[in-house]
């Protein structure tokens, strides 16, 4: 435990040193909120970096509901479908910092262009 | 050394090495991390019925853990079918129906391996699942049909089709309540106190399952006991290859977290295997799609009320509508007349009138695993058949519906003539369901595999538990099983008191 918890410590510090690389923020991310994208926007937790809760992405974007899928030829609504419907996290899917992967695609043949 | 002591010791051991920086099995008292009332492993039908039943009797501080980001495992991504005799529903269209004679088709299923006390619990209670349900706010379609080896039309279809459409509503319902649920949170060790009964769980807490990476490993106090409502292996290919090697190469329907990790753990702390080498195959799976998706769900209706054909023979060669093993097998020897040069799909077909009202022929038909063919000759050279013997086969077919028998004696709900256009899907049986698991009582108590009584504090539903359907299980019962069962050991952990 111990030895875990220093090296979440040391992965913290490097996280937010200069040394480390900046993890890439997404463009429309920058678009909508320029320098005010910082790394504490998404992880609101204090202290040691945690993956971001619901309530981050909530606050700006509304919760599922708010946010439906265009009709699309597969007939998929992520944001409403039938094995979930709005019960997955934001982050089940979505990502900032590497490619977003719908977890519809594990089974499914469809598509989402505008996966965001 | 008494041989529980040495399991014990040699339990330490085994999580020592697993854990190498928290705890032994054995949990010492003053040492958890966090306590609750119970604690139940699993976010499916068995994890989510036993939460409700420990609600309703009167248990406060409830914790459901789930290994995954997603909620509900096989639960959530299955067609929710339910087969449930003696329900208002199926009286209300006018089906006669008796446990009793569910039960018997699950002997038959089961090829009388069934433990018929399990067995008998799960038929007789089914109807109480559905009025659980239904005070849930799950939604069924208004009609019931009838799956493979069922003597009666007793499916309830959830009302989108999904398992979604029951673990959904449950979940939300048990939210409102003030159920506790935790996901990405592995459980590694059932823990056991000095007289052995099982008081908690170790735990990796922010469990990532693609990478395995956790941030940290924690202990939890279950003051009721702990149920174990995990699911199948299905997608653990070296359990699956050790236990049942001629399975291995095959594709499995399971989500992928359905690994072995509790079986283990509960095997670990003793508990009595049953039938651990025995696993179902899908007789409705395709090659051409992954698991067990929509083509699957259009299948049970091509089977209702079209056919089956042998490419090689252009004949019929299974009851269509016979117990999944029956039908398994017999597509298991015409998949073997095949090479890899030129294998023999076996393929089902029904006609027009029947995809409209086959839930998932929409979505099958649209990602190519189902396929329209204007005339016997299109679908004869789609799937390399004679035409003539395929011709002859759905003459024959349509005589059986006009009235004549059928040598493969399949009941007939509904007579729909076999006409073009024709929709046919190619079966390849994919690796469903573990039929074993840990033995339970009817009370859903994990037996000890030393004395053959109750592990104490240790309580078992669904998928990991064995016996209910003996060798083999009709479709439709895993989720009455789960609910049936996962109910049972809500009760049933409700009135047990740890140290008593």
């Amino acid at each position: 435990m111990k030895t875990s918890f220093a090296v979440a410590v040391i992965a913290t510090l490097l996280s937010c040193s200069a040394l480390a690389a900046k993890p890439s923020i997404k463009q429309h991310h920058i678009d909508a909120l320029g320098d005010d994208m910082n790394c504490r926007t998404c992880h609101t937790t204090k202290g040691a970096f945690e993956r971001p809760s619901d309530q981050a992405c909530i606050d700006c974007h509304g919760g599922m509901h708010d946010i439906p899928t265009e009709p699309n030829r597969f007939d998929k609504n992520p944001h409403n479908s039938h094995h979930y419907e709005d019960l997955l996290e934001c982050m089940v899917c979505h990502s900032e910092h590497k490619p977003s992967k719908d977890i519809c695609s594990d089974c499914h043949k469809v598509e989402f262009n505008n996966l965001k | 050394m008494k041989r529980r002591e040495f399991l014990t010791k040699s339990m330490g051991v085994t999580a020592a090495m697993a854990l190498p920086f928290s705890t032994t099995a054995v949990a010492s008292e003053n040492s958890w991390d966090r306590e609750y009332d119970l604690i139940i492993v699993g976010s499916g039908f068995a994890g989510l019925a036993a939460a409700y039943s420990a609600n309703k009797a009167g248990i406060k501080n409830i914790l459901v853990l789930e290994k995954m980001e997603t909620w509900g495992g096989n639960s959530a991504i299955c067609g929710g079918i339910a087969c449930m005799p003696n329900t208002s529903l199926q009286k209300k269209h006018g089906i006669e129906d008796s446990p009793e004679l569910m039960i018997k088709d699950m002997i038959k299923a089961g090829r009388g391996f069934n433990h018929p006390e399990l067995c008998k619990t799960l038929a007789t209670q089914a109807h109480t699942v559905y009025d659980m349900l239904i005070g849930c706010g799950v939604e069924f379609m208004d009609k019931i049909i009838r799956l493979g080896g069922h003597s009666a039309p007793r499916a309830h279809i959830p009302a989108n089709a999904s398992g979604g459409g029951i673990v959904v509503p449950m979940h939300k319902y048990l939210l409102d309540k003030g159920v506790q649920f935790q996901n990405r949170t592995q459980v590694t060790t059932l823990l056991r106190d000095k007289d052995n009964a099982i008081t908690g769980v170790a735990v990796q807490e922010k469990f990532d399952f693609d990478t395995e990476k956790f941030k940290s490993e924690q202990t939890y106090k279950s003051r009721h006991g702990v149920i174990v409502a995990t699911g199948g292996w299905g997608q653990d290919k070296q359990f699956v290859k050790t236990t049942m090697p001629i399975y291995a190469h095959l594709e499995a329907t399971a989500q992928p977290g359905a690994t072995a990790g509790m079986i283990k753990s509960l095997l670990a702390v003793g508990s009595l295997p049953i039938m651990i080498d025995m696993y179902q195959l899908g007789p409705w799976a395709s090659p051409d799609e992954r698991g067990a998706g929509p083509a699957s769900f259009f299948a049970d209706y091509s089977f209702s009320e079209g056919i089956a054909i042998d490419p090689m023979t252009g004949k019929r060669f299974m009851n269509e509508l016979a117990d999944r093993r029956t039908r398994a097998e017999a597509q298991l020897v015409v998949l073997e007349k095949g090479t890899e040069e030129k294998p023999n799909y076996p393929f089902t077909f029904c006609s027009e009138a029947t995809t409209k009202r086959a839930e998932g022929f929409k979505g099958a038909y649209r990602d190519g695993a189902v396929n329209k063919s204007n005339s016997v000759a299109e679908l004869a050279k789609r799937h390399g058949v004679d035409e003539k013997l395929l011709a002859q086969s759905i003459a024959d077919w349509n005589e059986i519906v006009e009235g004549k028998p059928d040598p493969f004696n399949k009941p007939l709900d509904r007579r729909t003539e076999l006409k073009p256009p024709f929709y046919s899907l190619r079966l390849s049986p994919k690796l469903h369901y573990c039929m074993g698991g840990v033995a339970i009582t009817p009370n859903a108590e994990v037996i000890d595999a030393t004395t053959c009584e109750p592990i104490k504090g240790l309580f078992a539903a669904g998928e990991v538990a064995g016996g209910t359907h003996g060798m083999d299980r009709l479709g439709g019962c895993s989720s009455v099983d789960g609910l049936v069962f996962g109910q049972i050991a809500g009760r049933t952990a409700a009135n047990y008191k740890a140290n008593a």
